[in-house]
């Protein structure tokens, strides 16, 4: 029988459907993030915030697996010269005694050469601690798709990667902080602005503790 | 085969005949239907009169059929009933979309068709918002000018044609076969009838559910639907009753086959149709994707096995084929189908060199085609018109990508 979803999770949960329903209205975006748009949603389908909402409360489930369902958050683009989408898979499970997460996110955008359009992406996977000893820690790791082990996972315009070195140390000691760093590192300190605004709480029992917050104060 | 009737209404004998000149120059109607009634002005104020007792009747008293011949009798013959908008000569205060909403609820008629009811009006258009109009009670809103579009009514077409449109004389052929199918399930939930609840992982949109029951649209019956006090698509005006089962399974049939038409399948991301669904797998078209022709197959109104698309989708298939113009697919079981060369390995594939255009029906060279936004809840909003000359008007025109 699942236990009760504990304010951690439940906070998780919560971060993750506002920060779709930010990357949500596509109708007012750029027509580039809507041509990338157009090119990953058959492969990588986008979830609609009542199919997050779902799957993140119904039956309060304490794992959740996005790949299983071919369920991905569209992120809010980023403006960068052209624009990047980044795509997100969550994975986590709050069943152990330590919580584990799993971030997937790659980031979408369309070359163009000679008027021919290409699409291509650079991922990432940002994760809690392994059991095992390699990567004891909350890291972060190059990844070639969302899943390795199927070439239907993987991401466009990929040529080798080093998927297991380097995996960078980050400041997060648990999956709420590593889910912040994964904001921060796509959307600035910024965003810790915007997590205020919404989750006072939060702010009060983790985002204060991380290192980060120290530079927030500082600008 | 029997033909049969259109009624045209109209305050003006002389549109009225402008009407029906022009559908009388169409073959397929001269086939498949009789010669276009046109009621007088003191016929039709009659049958609306009729219309509004029929309400009462129904709603206040302990009757289960309406009146034998009573002066609304020519709107229940009719297969497709043609109302003009403004009816500003009709000694009666009603609009055209009053009446569509008694016809609906309060006869047997087939398919109804409104006139110059949505800006641009009679101004020959193309709605780039995709969204068709779901709050009238008319099966289609056009401008009078496309009622003898030949597209409306046969294949193939060429020119002006949206692909929103339905093929007339199909669309009445399924209403009556849904109308009838239903009567012996109006206790069932539609989303269970319509299969769509077996869909993995298939969560609706509230924007789309909503239009079945605004408390919990997932339990609605077909007869819910309809009661007054339930989703108000169905029986609008307070303690209305509907005359009989019969009654029931005609409001069900048409208002949530215009649902599925107007607001789920536009998004294309619930169920999809051909011309879009080959547009993210080509392959699905096997080896002859460059020829444009194979393309403009998949446009059609026909049965899957005519268009030409791989049987291995037929899983995947909607299969309450009369709910639906065309021939339509679950889209979230489909694209996670690896029997699909594009799921196994997305990247792989070429763009293809076509794009659908929805105003034309036909496929496209993409660098003949302009994009736009269509006004949809849905990752797939931007799609393509060939963008034809004046007199068409494209609204709005901030759809239109810069």
């Amino acid at each position: 029988m699942n236990q009760p979803v504990n304010v951690e999770q439940k906070t998780l949960n919560d971060i993750l459907v506002w920060v779709a329903q930010r990357g949500d209205n596509i109708q007012d975006a750029p027509e580039q993030v809507q041509r990338i748009q157009e090119l990953t949603a058959p492969f990588f389908k986008k979830i609609s915030i009542r199919e997050l909402e779902t799957m993140l409360t119904v039956g309060a489930p304490r794992t959740v697996s996005m790949l299983n369902k071919n369920a991905f958050i569209y992120l809010p683009p980023i403006e960068n010269g052209g624009w990047l989408v980044p795509i997100l898979r969550v994975e986590y499970n709050y069943a152990v005694e330590t919580p584990e997460l799993s971030l997937k996110v790659a980031l979408f955008l369309i070359s163009e050469n000679d008027s021919q359009e290409t699409l291509k992406a650079v991922g990432y996977r940002f994760e809690t601690p392994h059991e095992q000893v390699r990567h004891h820690y909350c890291h972060i790791q190059l990844v070639n798709g969302f899943d390795r082990d199927n070439k239907r996972w993987i991401l466009p315009g990929t040529e080798w990667v080093p998927t297991n070195y380097p995996a960078f140390p980050i400041d997060a000691q648990d999956p709420i902080e590593l889910l912040v760093c994964m904001l921060v590192s796509l959307y600035d300190l910024a965003i810790i602005k915007n997590l205020e605004g919404k989750f006072k709480a939060l702010i009060k029992s983790n985002i204060k503790k991380m290192k980060l917050y120290g530079f927030i104060t500082q600008l | 085969m029997t033909k049969r009737k259109i009624l045209i209404c109209d305050d003006s004998e002389e549109t009225g005949r402008a009407f029906k000149n022009g559908l009388e120059r169409i073959d397929t109607v001269t086939e498949y239907f009789k010669e276009p009634i046109l009621p007088g002005k003191t016929e039709l104020e009659q049958a609306i009169k009729a219309l509004e007792r029929r309400l009462k009747q129904a709603s206040n008293e302990e009757i289960d059929d309406y009146p034998l011949n009573d002066e609304a009798r020519i709107i229940d013959d009719a297969a497709i009933l043609v109302i003009d908008y403004a009816l500003f000569d009709l000694n009666t205060s009603v609009t055209g979309e009053r009446i569509a909403y008694l016809a609906r609820c309060y006869s047997k008629c087939g398919i109804i068709i409104a006139l110059n009811q949505f800006p641009p009006y009679v101004e020959e258009h193309f709605d780039l918002t995709l969204r068709g109009h779901l709050e009238s009670y008319a099966d289609l809103n056009i401008p009078s000018i496309s009622l003898s579009n030949p597209g409306l009514w046969s294949e193939p077409w060429s020119g002006f044609r949206p692909w929103s449109w339905p093929l007339l004389p199909q669309a009445v052929d399924k209403l009556e076969r849904r109308s009838t199918e239903l009567r012996e399930h109006l206790g069932e939930k539609v989303l269970d009838f319509l299969e769509f609840k077996g869909i993995k992982s298939l969560t609706l949109p509230r924007s789309i559910v909503e239009f079945l029951s605004r408390k919990k649209p997932e339990e609605t019956t077909f007869r819910e639907f309809v009661d007054s006090e339930g989703s108000g698509n169905g029986l609008r005006g307070r303690n209305e009753r509907p005359i009989n089962d019969e009654a029931i399974a005609r409001i069900a049939a048409a208002r949530i086959g215009c649902w599925l038409e107007y607001d789920v399948l536009p998004a294309q991301n619930i169920i999809v149709d051909a011309p879009h669904l080959i547009s993210r797998f080509p392959s699905l078209l096997g080896d002859r994707t460059q020829d444009i022709k194979i393309w403009n197959r998949t446009a059609s109104f026909s049965e899957p096995n005519v268009i030409g698309l791989d049987p291995k989708i037929e899983p995947y298939r909607f299969k309450k084929s009369d709910w639906l113009s065309r021939p339509t697919w679950f889209w979230n079981d489909l694209s996670d189908s690896e029997e699909i060369a594009e799921v196994r390995d997305p990247w792989s594939a070429k763009t293809p060199d076509y794009v659908f255009g929805e105003d034309i029906s036909k496929f496209l060279p993409s660098d003949g085609a302009r994009s736009f936004v269509a006004d949809l809840e849905s990752p797939f909003v931007r799609r393509y018109v060939k963008y034809l000359e004046s007199p068409i008007s494209y609204t709005p025109l901030v759809r239109f990508s810069l």
